[in-house]
């Protein structure tokens, strides 16, 4: 899991996070704990998902996890060019609006 | 990276042997109409499994095979084709190739593809055959015009860490048609409450399409019992049926909740109470294996001695730094402790090795299936005692000779059902296969209400094989015994199964290799009884401690008939130098053990030393000893593993004082006596008064 930024306490700061080449079982709890440090200092979140060539049921639930209480906080969420596979995963399971991820490709 | 899947194959192997054993008892059951329609699912469900491993782990003929095989097996848990007697036939007989093709890979010999191609073109035609129309009807669902399928899929929290994948699920369900889904994430907690290997969303799917539902339960096959699943079928829309309702508000779920039920129940629509049946949970020995399964309460009681061991030892350290004679008493309690524990340590390891009966036990059904259908005979086969635990070692050899004897009572024992009327019995002859510990032995009953032994035809038949004297006077238990004399048979047929007077003497060297002794009861007319008697165990065995100059040996116990003073009228001696012991109304050769075994002694006068009469392979020796020194448990150790082969050496055990002490190999000893094939120990000088 590569990210560009560490939590950090300047709630303004914007935050981008590389989601790397893949989300699975096996760094499920990784991204869980990052995430969790993230919400409390972000005021908006880029997720750069290009990368991404695997994502499994359990990385699509912690990032639909995240986004819902991003949006409770009111935290932003924006994708950046969300990968075929990561698109392709959210449409085949139905949650792409859960994810938030842009219809168009 | 890349993962050695060499590691998994023997894993792989051993739990199909595990499958293969289920579909055969399942099937049996099915056979005699004793299962229900679980018992197909099992079967079902086994096979699925070695399909799977076999493409996962390299095995394309197993899996290719095995496909076919759950193919037709699929047809018949959807109720889409009966099960017969013919199908059951043929699907023992895949099995049997399986097993095959399994232990042929094991060993890395040549899978036999001739066998395996007949029977799969068996399978195939009976897959091209069309199906029952009965049974056909038995599904109207399946065969009603559908436009698709509404599957309502929840998966229980814990699939997902059971390798499971929705996505990939998912991705299959769509190369059968489109996919509508909708997930309810409505259950999801917050991410600092979220256990993210655990899932929690649901998911409503229209598949649309012509899809089978065997094709959509093929995608969930490997869920079963970690979800809540429905499927339905969407009717045409000139039918009454089930319509998908995806604006269904959230509020309705309460109520469609009630529809809902775990997979079983779905892919299971007939399903009754299954048959509790302890056949299924047994297992079949395949080929001899070289790892073993232990119950986790046997490493915990082991794991609790070792404990213990611990606190001994420990205590007795503290008791060695600071000793005085005042605390004798303490240092006495405490090595007492320390013999208690080993044994129990010793015990508790031994028990690891220990399996129960029932794996010998588990090949009799199918084979009594197998024989009464060849033979038309009606045979009901009563195990009893099947948890006894032997050694494995032990289990894996006796295998053989319990076939034989099983065999012998199914072919000579049981009339056909006719005679058996005629002669007032029950049509059905019984088999009884019983097994319990006496005595540090496990006893193995064979018996059989079949037409008994005839002693005047055996003795017969050994006068005519010039075993016994035509004038003999012989107790019936020796005239029975006559029945392990190689080449002696008494079937007035020869069948294929028995009868060639082969191997009833192999069957009781093999017993007798094992430490344990087989006898023969019966009453004519009535019944026969074989019992078995066996060590538990290979690696602790009863020895007689002899002393012969200066070394100990040791002579297992199961091999001494007796142990006397010499007489030395009873002495005499042959040419060739050969003496002989008349021993009542016997003739034993004796065997000056010093010399077998080049070993220097002071006692080389028969009127100093002790015989002790000794058995085995049927031959009877007379050992000369210096002198007998008692008798104790002994833990073997191999002398070909730390040594290399003796010949009359079993192995080699260390003494209380830390000396290796040799086991003698009786039959062997008596072999290489009588072949005089040893070296007569040099500045010997014999003196013996040796009657002539």
């Amino acid at each position: 899991m590569t990210n560009q930024d560490d939590a950090t306490p300047n709630k303004t700061k914007s935050h981008v996070i590389n989601c790397g080449e893949f989300i699975d079982i096996t760094v499920v709890m990784e991204w869980r704990n990052k995430l969790l440090k993230i919400l409390p200092v972000a005021s908006d979140v880029v997720l750069e998902a290009s990368d991404i060539e695997r994502i499994d049921t359990t990385g699509l639930q912690v990032l639909i996890a995240f986004i819902k209480d991003a949006n409770v906080k009111g935290i932003s969420i924006t994708w950046l060019v969300p990968s075929d596979v990561m698109r392709n995963a959210a449409r085949l399971t139905g949650l792409t609006d859960a994810l938030e991820l842009p219809n168009a490709v | 990276m890349t993962i050695d899947m060499e590691q998994f194959k023997s894993t792989y192997i051993e739990e199909s042997h595990e499958g293969l054993e289920v579909m055969e008892s399942k099937l049996l059951e099915l056979d005699s109409g004793t299962a229900d329609k679980e018992a197909i699912n099992s079967i079902f469900r086994a096979a699925h499994s070695i399909k799977g491993g076999g493409a996962t782990f390299g095995f394309a003929d197993i899996s290719d095979f095995t496909h076919v095989v759950e193919t037709l097996l699929d047809e018949i848990r959807n109720g889409k084709r009966d099960i017969n007697h013919e199908a059951i036939v043929l699907f023992l007989t895949s099995v049997d190739v399986i097993r095959d093709m399994l232990t042929a890979s094991q060993q890395g010999i040549e899978i036999d593809q001739a066998r395996a191609s007949e029977v799969k073109q068996q399978l195939e035609k009976m897959l091209d055959t069309p199906s029952d129309d009965t049974a056909t009807a038995a599904e109207p669902e399946d065969n009603c015009s559908t436009s698709g399928w509404k599957i309502h899929f929840v998966p229980f929290p814990e699939m997902l860490a059971r390798g499971n994948d929705v996505v990939r699920m998912l991705r299959e369900l769509e190369d059968l048609g489109t996919l509508d889904v909708k997930a309810d994430v409505a259950k999801l907690p917050a991410l600092e409450d979220l256990n993210p290997e655990e899932c929690h969303i649901g998911w409503d799917i229209i598949l649309s399409g012509t899809a089978t539902r065997d094709q959509i339960n093929e995608i969930f096959v490997w869920v079963e019992g970690d979800c809540e699943l429905t499927i339905t079928p969407l009717l045409d829309t000139n039918q009454s049926g089930s319509v998908p309702d995806h604006d269904a508000k959230p509020e309705n779920k309460a109520d469609n909740a009630a529809d809902v039920t775990p997979i079983k129940q779905v892919l299971q629509p007939k399903q009754t109470p299954l048959n509790a049946s302890p056949a299924a949970e047994r297992r079949v020995p395949g080929t001899e294996s070289s790892s073993i399964r232990v119950d986790i309460e046997k490493i915990d009681a082991l794991i609790n001695m070792v404990g213990e061991l611990v606190i001994t030892q420990s205590m007795l350290s503290q008791l060695g730094e600071d000793f005085d004679m005042s605390r004798c008493e303490k240092l006495l309690h405490g090595l007492g402790q320390l013999e208690r524990n080993t044994r129990e340590l010793q015990e508790s390891v031994m028990r690891i090795r220990m399996i129960p009966i029932s794996f010998a036990f588990n090949r009799f059904p199918r084979m009594i299936h197998d024989m009464c259908g060849k033979f038309g005979k009606k045979i009901e086969l009563k195990l009893t005692g099947e948890s006894t635990e032997l050694d494995k070692t032990v289990m894996e050899k006796i295998g053989d000779p319990l076939v034989h004897l099983v065999r012998n009572s199914l072919d000579h024992g049981i009339e056909l059902p006719d005679l058996r009327v005629a002669a007032g019995k029950p049509e059905f002859g019984t088999v009884h296969l019983n097994a319990y510990h006496q005595g540090g032995n496990i006893v193995i009953e064979i018996t059989d209400d079949g037409a008994g032994l005839n002693k005047d035809k055996i003795f017969a038949k050994a006068v005519e094989k010039g075993l016994v004297e035509s004038g003999a006077v012989l107790q019936d238990e020796k005239i029975y015994e006559l029945l392990f004399q190689p080449g002696f048979s008494t079937a007035e047929q020869v069948t294929d199964i028995s009868g060639r007077g082969v191997g009833m003497d192999v069957v009781k060297k093999n017993i007798q290799a094992l430490g344990g002794s087989v006898e023969v009861a019966t009453e004519l007319g009535s019944w026969t009884k074989f019992n078995i008697r066996l060590p538990l165990t290979l690696a602790i065995l009863d020895g007689q401690l002899i002393c012969v100059g200066k070394e100990t040996y040791i002579i297992p116990l199961i091999s001494i008939i007796e142990s006397l003073q010499i007489d030395q009228k009873s002495v005499s001696a042959i040419a060739g130098k050969a003496e002989l012991y008349k021993l009542r109304d016997e003739y034993i050769p004796i065997i000056r053990f010093h010399h077998v075994f080049g070993v220097h002694t002071d006692t080389l006068s028969l009127d100093d030393g002790l015989l002790v009469v000794v058995e085995g392979n049927g031959s009877k020796a007379a050992l000369l000893v210096d002198d007998l020194l008692g008798q104790q448990q002994v833990v073997i150790k191999s002398l070909e593993t730390n040594f290399k082969k003796v010949d009359g050496v079993s192995g080699a055990t260390i003494l209380g004082d830390g000396t290796v002490a040799l086991i003698l190999d009786v039959a062997g000893l008596i072999r290489v006596a009588q072949n005089g094939k040893f070296q007569q120990p040099r500045n010997i000088i014999e003196n013996d008064g040796v009657a002539a």
